[in-house]
């Protein structure tokens, strides 16, 4: 057996890096974080699906409904909604992106890198907020294409507004992909934000259901964030039932995230 | 100091305990093979060295530490049996995402040199052959600039080439006094390379010593010739007889009085002696 010293390879022969454990630490998240936005809005097929497919549908029901006599009015109104509705398709599907590194096993990968779980998390959830912002955006310009006019503020007001609502939403993405097998999640997720979608009323409004969906769809995340969404046009009150409402469903998300993420260590394909 | 020491790990999944009990110390600077069959426990072993799986008892030290600490500082890097690669980005956008993730990584140009990866920089992943794509897997693996390199069945899917291309550059690494351990199939790749090979069976060892100590476990000397039909088992030092096709193959602990029988009968022909093979007793040691 060799009693050698290590000779002066690996570590020694490496010079000492600048910057305390702390500060290489917060260096090595943003660089995994710069890159895996950069890796998530170069996948054309992806943003073209999840800006298309709200900004379409927002049209559709704009050309139905706006002929009418407050037809300025309503086109701000469902912008926000189908802004919400496609938000959440966009923080949902994020829990795409780490269920296919999942399957695949890139997940292992990447926990053989000095990279902790706590970090790849916190980028994914980043991640998918970068995909949320152009999601949104995309019906907002069709929203001022179609004749909404609203004061800038206003319009950021809403943007950032809903953009934290759907924090929630992309925690539950993240949860699915964790929790479910790769060919399930995908259905699930799908299935998912439709349930959100309609009962939470970002298709028809929740004041056109009868009582008990109505009851139903103040539980849900998806009817705060268009409500949280639509406070700036409306004014009044702010909605804090609604931020109880999502910080409920937030914490109880990331514990079965956080429960999720040792499921998924052991589960991962090797 | 040493690089790994696993005291009685042990990991089941349900009924099915994958390593039992397993004591093993590597040193520091040592480079290891480990064999195995199939289900021999080999991937579930170094996994818990890696800090993916974690034992049910016992304990797994790397350079002294726990394993997820070790991998964290950058002293372990790892090549993972079919290990995935990140689907649909080129390998140098791969390569820079990952460059950024280690405690101490080796300039990255030193890397792609190692690795041989060149000539593949903006090739896509999801266009690699099965050997470039082992290559990058390699090329994450000494990223970290590791003291530790642990590589499960690293040459699977390679050519003979490729195969021989690899070892040299193993070879250059090793020289920089760093620990390897090895998973493979290609028995002679381990009789070459490793210092020292851990065969395991049902997750025990039931081998562990250089390759010279692993074959003497078999002894004796082969005998191959062709014609000569009848029964040699009588015949000085024989212990087993063995027909393959037109060959017959004698094993025998004293090949020369063997061989001066063996001549009387004129019809013996092509007679090949050889030292029974890593192959011969590792099929002894599992069987």
């Amino acid at each position: 057996m060799t009693t050698l010293a290590h000779p002066p390879s690996a570590t020694d022969r490496t010079p000492a890096r600048p910057g305390s454990p702390s500060i290489r630490q917060e260096r090595r998240l943003l660089h995994y974080l710069g890159q895996s936005i950069t890796i998530q809005l170069r996948d054309w097929a992806f943003l073209g699906f999840v800006i298309v497919m709200p900004t379409s549908v927002y049209l559709f029901f704009v050309t139905i409904y706006g002929g009418q006599s407050s037809g300025q009015e309503v086109a701000a109104f469902m912008m926000v909604m189908m802004g919400a509705y496609g938000g959440l398709g966009a923080a949902m599907n994020a829990g795409s992106q780490i269920q296919s590194e999942r399957s695949s096993g890139w997940f292992r990968q990447l926990m053989l890198t000095s990279l902790t779980p706590t970090q790849f998390v916190l980028a994914k959830i980043v991640t998918a907020v970068a995909v949320v912002v152009p999601a949104i955006s995309a019906v907002f310009i069709a929203g001022a294409a179609c004749g909404v006019r609203l004061d800038a503020g206003v319009w950021a007001a809403s943007l950032a507004l809903m953009v934290g609502a759907l924090l929630p939403m992309v925690v539950l993405g993240l949860v699915i992909g964790l929790w479910f097998k790769p060919q399930t999640a995908t259905a699930v997720t799908t299935f998912a934000m439709l349930a959100l979608a309609m009962l939470g009323g970002l298709w028809f409004p929740l004041d056109l259901m009868p009582a008990a969906m109505q009851t139903i769809g103040r539980l849900l995340p998806s009817y705060w964030v268009s409500q949280i969404g639509s406070w700036p046009l409306t004014g009044g009150a702010f909605p804090w039932t609604g931020v109880a409402v999502l910080v409920g469903w937030l914490v109880a998300l990331a514990a079965l995230g956080a429960l999720g993420y040792g499921h998924s260590v052991r589960t991962s394909r090797r | 100091m040493d690089a790994i020491t696993l005291t009685s790990v042990t990991k089941a999944y349900g009924s099915l305990t994958a390593v039992d009990a397993l004591d093993a110390s590597v040193p520091a600077g040592q480079i290891l093979a480990l064999l195995g069959p199939n289900g021999a426990g080999k991937s579930t072993t170094t996994e818990m060295i890696l800090g993916l799986t974690r034992p049910d008892a016992g304990t797994v030290r790397v350079f002294g530490r726990d394993a997820v600490t070790a991998m964290r500082a950058g002293d372990v890097g790892a090549m993972l049996q079919n290990g995935a690669l990140l689907w649909d980005v080129t390998v140098r956008r791969l390569l820079r995402l990952m460059h950024g993730l280690y405690a101490h990584p080796l300039p990255l140009d030193e890397v792609i040199e190692r690795a041989h990866l060149g000539g593949i920089l903006p090739s896509n992943t999801n266009k690699l052959s099965g050997g470039q794509a082992q290559r990058v897997r390699f090329a994450l693996a000494i990223m970290a600039d590791p003291r530790l390199l642990i590589l499960d069945e690293p040459t699977v899917g390679m050519d003979v080439d490729s195969r021989r291309t690899f070892w040299a550059s193993m070879d250059s690494l090793a020289g920089g006094g760093r620990t390897i351990v090895f998973a493979t199939h290609h028995l002679d790749e381990a009789d070459e390379f490793a210092d020292r090979i851990v065969v395991l069976d049902d997750g025990r060892i039931v081998a562990d010593g250089t390759g010279s100590q692993i074959k003497a476990v078999v002894g004796g000397r082969r005998i191959g010739f062709t014609g000569g039909r009848g029964d040699h088992t009588g015949l000085a030092g024989v212990v087993a007889m063995e027909r393959r096709g037109a060959r017959t193959v004698l094993t025998s602990t004293d090949s020369d009085a063997t061989l001066r029988a063996l001549l009387a009968d004129l019809s013996v022909a092509d007679i090949e002696t050889s030292a029974p093979s890593l192959e011969d007793a590792f099929l002894t040691l599992v069987s």
